[in-house]
């Protein structure tokens, strides 16, 4: 089942998204929404984004799409400039998690020596609230994409080890391992041959997740105040600074959020249309969550 | 039993301890001197050397880190750098506004998310299903606090039939109490339902695909009846699990909804605390909630010997 | 006795499979008669549409894939092709019950035994008081056997044997005293000597209840046992069907005669010459610690004091149920698994006492076969990437061994193009041919198969039996073949050791231990075999 799109190429994918019509939508959405991004400093006029206090909480109308903030700003012109930084967390997170985790679960799932140690180390880091740890390592490292990629990574890693380790024991102990070590093959041959891709569908399905889990907790970081540094175009600090406007003017805060929500959502139903595909037995249950 | 439970307790020294290595490893190795910032600007070489000796930071780390935990060990946190209060009763005079907060929000998610997880697992792919999950994702997708504003935009602002913000104790006045605590514990709720419901749902439909499910029917129960007798006792080991899980999700939740609502609990707290640098109270705080997190699923783990008399240790 | 009205009248019963597949229907134009107190056989193997038949009786079709497209069920004379659900339910466990194959997923594992069997009384009986039904379920469980009902009652599915829920099972379907009893491959997970006692008991409480029962089977050892009348299926369709001592003795449709002719009967294969012996394991233990977070520890002894010699060309049978230790043994004879106690000599190297580098030199030459066909290939890998890698591993060059592949594939009696294929694209013996080709490209000196031909159709597991046959005599391999199925043994063995709870507790040549077995287990074995003595 799960061979079909692993193992095929892209005509396969092309495939799974003209069955799957929400799965296209969402795929386009986010196409759209990184294209947009960008291609920002070229499509919304630096004007627009610039403090300008005569125009300071204008509702949404023609002249600015989601109206503009109490320093004047366009907050279509900051949204779309955000995204790219929000992206990008939300990417580098992904893919940073997935590739550790995927390491330390091979690692840890094989070799049973040392499973229980690092396994004990994964409870603890999973016992520290999330949010909390991130907030904390970014106000005391200062504020950062690489401290705040690293913080959201260390909060990942363990769910992903936990997925990438249940597969390796439970491929480990196929006939067609045992073999394979009737064999004599080498361990890293094992590892690489037959256990890795056992991993790879419910990986793709897992760095999903963490994709938009990234995305929406350095939204929360901005809000809490310990995002980027004030004044970097990300949807958290967009949304911060609407916090204190919000009664007067809703829109800073609600449409730089469902544009996040958009993109959240696609990327979650991307996931789990993928996961139904790839990976029945995965469930939410091992998702990251913020 | 109470062996068993001992012995399970006894097993989460070690993660409680390595909980403890990383939350001070993680204050002490950052940048900055704790020191230079608390005695501010102003202050002389010397004044801030002795703040530092008064709390013990010139200390080798090692050192720092036994004395710190045998604190822990006997219930002394330290005291927190601004207040001088000590961090555990900083901690227990804003437990009670989070508590009752996670509490009704819990409510809310187990009395509404499992049974619209069952129904759409009984209604597999109809439109109350497909409706079901929508609304799962959509809850993952939308951040709390967006959530927690819309609401307040328009129960509270718009229509007025709820308080903007803030706060009153149950014990003091239980109608506004719950006037003031509907909106941020729906908010909060909202992510713990998504979860709850598409769990309660997904290990629904891998239960009703097992051969004791076809048994049941042939013994002549009834659709309903094998939903609600044997399928749904048997999803309940998944669904316990995560809710466990999810403790972690409403803490981090928490912190969040307080902020939005105005509410003084310990989420609040922590973020105040860590602007701060207050290391003794983050410490403590970031303590206490792994302590729960471990706690509630410890509370699991035994709650599964009650669900499933297959797990014996 | 009304011996003319019968149970169960099907007329004409075709069922559509859903579209794409390589057949229209799951079953097509099937009719079939059942009396009470008679038991009619259902023969086929997988996929004949057996099953099918049965659900559409309960009223338990999976409803999004298979539907009814025509023909008629009466049960006691009521038509219930399409009567509805609420009907269904009242009749299901009532008028009809059902047993299936697999007793320890089919009971509920968080419901005490008790009261699963007391559930089909309170669906049934609504008046029945809380101490009537109590006492009825008791009696049902020492009706159907079950060692201190009282105790029973209050335990889960996990903690009695197979054969017990199995009769927890048979329980539960004869609570209402139905008219008709579907069992589908009811003793086909179960042991050989657990397998008689319940077909036995089958015979004893349908004498006593006068149900009908329809018995769902592959074995046509069970038919000779047990049946009255028998019907052949195959791809959906009706085969043969007649009274089971006709079909048995003078079947008239070829795959009657050919799945008859598949059952392997004892046959002896002489004892070979005394030879220096190439495989020696002497007075091998292995005893599973489990020590809990109580501090308890729980021993399991798998494996006590086993000695046994394999010559060069010789194949020695290891037979004994589930649980005496068997692959226990075969692991630790493949390296998998370390003996706590004695030695297994591999042309006089003790292999658990190598270095992992001497180890990894030598344990090639011993390789392994195993029971799931679909599991032991790796399915994302070619045929052919699967087989030339430990080869490669040995030195050989890629070239070379993929040229030694394609021979050993057609060896096996495949086409040397299934080299480029995938494992999916072929059946459950094809992939057995691919994983011995694989085994034997490694050249080994001794082939350990453990319950090789155990999961696949008895005409599949002929033709396999006979390769392995064939190319020992070709190739000189010895083998060390462990199975739970005698009969299988004897078509293979020239010796054979009889385990039963970690010990061998009888070993010598083939015919001399079937025909005059001095242990008594060993005797019960062999009283056990199904259908030996009639067929």
């Amino acid at each position: 089942m799960s061979s079909h799109l692993t193992n095929a190429p892209a005509t396969a994918w092309l495939g799974f998204l003209r069955q799957n019509k929400l799965s296209a939508l969402c795929a386009a959405l986010l196409l759209a929404i990184t294209v947009v991004s960008l291609a920002a400093p070229w499509i919304i006029d630096a004007q627009l984004t610039q403090v300008r206090p005569r125009m300071r909480l204008q509702a949404p109308s023609d002249l600015a799409l989601f109206g503009t903030d109490a320093m004047g700003r366009d907050v279509f012109g900051l949204t779309v400039e955000g995204a790219k930084l929000s992206l990008l967390v939300g990417l580098l997170t992904a893919l940073a998690g997935g590739a550790i985790g995927t390491v330390i679960g091979l690692v840890t799932g094989y070799f049973r020596r040392i499973d229980g140690v690092i396994m004990r180390i994964m409870d603890a880091i999973m016992a520290i609230p999330n949010i909390l740890f991130a907030v904390a390592v970014v106000s005391l490292l200062g504020a950062s994409l690489a401290t705040i990629v690293a913080a959201l990574v260390f909060n990942e890693i363990p769910r992903v080890v936990r997925l990438v380790r249940s597969v390796v024991l439970s491929t480990r102990e196929e006939p067609y391992v045992k073999a394979a070590i009737g064999m004599s093959i080498q361990t890293p041959l094992i590892l690489a041959r037959h256990i890795l891709p056992n991993c790879v569908a419910p990986l793709i399905v897992q760095t999903t997740y963490i994709f938009a889990s990234a995305i929406l907790s350095e939204a929360i970081l901005g809000f809490l105040g310990v995002g980027f540094p004030q004044g970097t175009p990300t949807w958290g600090n967009v949304m911060a600074e609407g916090r204190a406007v919000f009664l007067r003017a809703p829109w800073t805060i609600i449409a730089p959020g469902l544009m996040l929500a958009v993109t959240v959502m696609s990327v979650n139903l991307l996931g789990d249309s993928l996961r139904d595909r790839l990976d029945p037995r995965l469930t939410r249950g091992t998702r990251a969550s913020s | 039993m109470l062996r068993l439970v001992a012995l399970r307790i006894l097993s989460s020294v070690p993660v409680m301890f390595i909980v403890a290595v990383i939350v001070f490893g993680l204050l002490r190795l950052s940048p900055g001197d704790p020191a230079v910032i608390l005695a501010g600007d102003s202050a002389t070489p010397e004044a801030i050397a002795a703040l530092r000796q008064q709390l013990g930071l010139d200390q080798p780390l090692p050192i720092q880190f036994v004395t710190w935990l045998a604190g822990v060990a006997t219930g002394d946190f330290g005291q927190s750098i601004l207040s001088r209060m000590p961090v555990l009763a900083l901690i227990f005079d804003r437990l009670e506004a989070t508590l009752v907060l996670a509490v009704s929000a819990i409510i809310i998610t187990v009395l509404i998310a499992v049974p619209l997880g069952a129904i759409a697992a009984w209604r597999h792919n109809s439109w109350i299903d497909r409706a079901v999950m929508a609304l799962s994702v959509a809850g993952f997708s939308v951040p709390a606090f967006v959530i927690g504003y819309l609401l307040m935009l328009f129960f509270s602002v718009k229509w007025e039939l709820l308080p903007v913000q803030g706060y009153v104790s149950p014990f003091a006045d239980p109608g506004g109490a719950v006037r003031h605590l509907i909106l941020p514990s729906v908010t909060l709720a909202l992510v713990f339902m998504a979860l709850i419901a598409r769990v309660t749902r997904s290990s629904l439909l891998e239960v009703l695909n097992q051969d004791f499910v076809r048994t049941a029917r042939a013994k002549g129960n009834s659709q309903r009846r094998v939903l609600w007798r044997h399928a749904l006792p048997n999803a309940a080991v998944p669904i316990i699990t995560v809710i466990g899980i999810g403790i972690a999700m409403l803490i981090s939740g928490v912190v969040v909804t307080e902020s939005v609502f105005n509410i003084p609990g310990i989420g609040r707290l922590t973020i105040d605390a860590i602007l701060a640098r207050d290391y003794p109270v983050v410490q403590g705080l970031m303590l206490f909630f792994a302590l729960i997190y471990v706690g509630v699923n410890l509370l699991i783990d035994i709650a599964y010997i009650i669900v499933d008399p297959r797990i014996r240790y | 006795m009304n011996q003319m009205k019968p149970v169960l009248e099907m007329r004409d019963l075709s069922v559509t499979l859903p579209g794409g597949l390589d057949r229209t229907h799951a079953v097509e134009d099937v009719s079939l008669t059942i009396r009470r107190g008679e038991i009619l056989c259902v023969v086929g193997e997988s996929g004949s549409g057996k099953s099918v038949t049965a659900s559409v009786v309960m009223g338990l079709l999976p409803k999004n894939s298979l539907r009814v497209a025509k023909g008629t069920v009466m049960l006691e004379g009521e038509d219930i092709t399409s009567a509805p659900e609420q009907r269904m339910d009242q009749l299901r466990g009532n008028r009809m019950a059902m047993i299936f194959q697999e007793p320890l997923t089919a009971l509920n594992p968080v419901m005490p035994l008790g009261r699963q069997i007391a559930e089909v009384l309170v669906l049934h009986k609504p008046g029945l008081g809380t101490a009537a039904i109590r006492s009825r379920v008791l009696e049902l469980m020492a009706d159907v056997h079950l060692p201190a009902p009282e105790e029973m009652y209050h335990r889960y599915p996990h903690q009695i044997s197979g054969g017990q829920r199995q009769r927890v099972m048979i329980a539960m379907a004869l609570a209402m005293e139905p008219a008709l009893i579907i069992a589908d491959e009811p003793t086909t997970a179960l042991d050989v000597t657990t397998q008689a006692q319940i077909l036995k008991l089958f015979r004893e409480l349908l004498t006593k209840h006068d149900s009908a029962v329809m018995l769902i089977t592959h074995d046509f050892g069970v038919v000779a046992e047990i049946a009255d009348r028998v019907l052949v299926m195959r791809r959906g369709k009706l085969v043969e069907s007649g009274t089971a001592k006709d079909v048995l003795q003078s079947p008239r449709h070829d795959y009657t005669k050919e799945l008859i002719a598949a059952v392997p009967r004892l046959r002896y294969l002489p004892q070979l010459a005394e030879r220096e012996p190439v495989l020696k394991a002497e007075n091998v233990s292995l005893t599973y610690r489990q020590s809990s977070w109580l501090g308890k520890t729980t021993e399991v002894h798998a494996v006590q004091d086993v000695s046994f010699t394999l010559a060069p060309g010789e194949t020695l049978g290891i037979v004994g149920e589930s649980g005496s230790g068997k692959s226990t043994l075969a692991r630790m004879v493949v390296g998998f698994e370390k003996p706590d106690r004695g030695r297994i000599l591999f042309e006089g190297q003790d292999m658990p006492g190598l270095t992992p580098a001497r180890l990894r030199q030598m344990r090639h030459r011993i390789q392994m076969i195993f029971q799931d066909p679909y599991s032991s290939l790796n399915p994302r890998r070619r045929v052919g990437q699967s087989m030339i890698e430990g080869p490669v591993r040995m030195g050989k060059s890629g070239a070379e061994a993929r040229r030694r592949a394609c021979e050993l594939l057609e060896l096996v009696g495949l086409q040397p193009s299934a080299i480029d294929r995938f494992p999916h694209e072929f059946s459950g013996g094809q992939r057995q041919r691919i994983c011995i080709a694989r085994a034997l490209a490694l050249e080994p000196d001794v082939i350990v198969a453990d319950e090789a031909v155990s999961a696949l159709d008895v005409t599949v597991q002929a033709q396999v039996l006979d390769l392995f046959e064939k190319l020992r005599t070709e190739l000189g391999f010895a083998m060390l073949f462990i199975t739970h199925d005698l009969r299988v043994a004897s078509n293979i063995c020239n010796r054979v050791a009889v385990m039963s709870k970690g010990r061998i507790v009888e070993q010598g040549e083939l015919k001399r231990v079937f025909e005059n077995p001095e242990n008594e287990y060993t005797r019960k074995l062999l009283a056990a075999m199904p259908g030996v003595s009639e067929m």
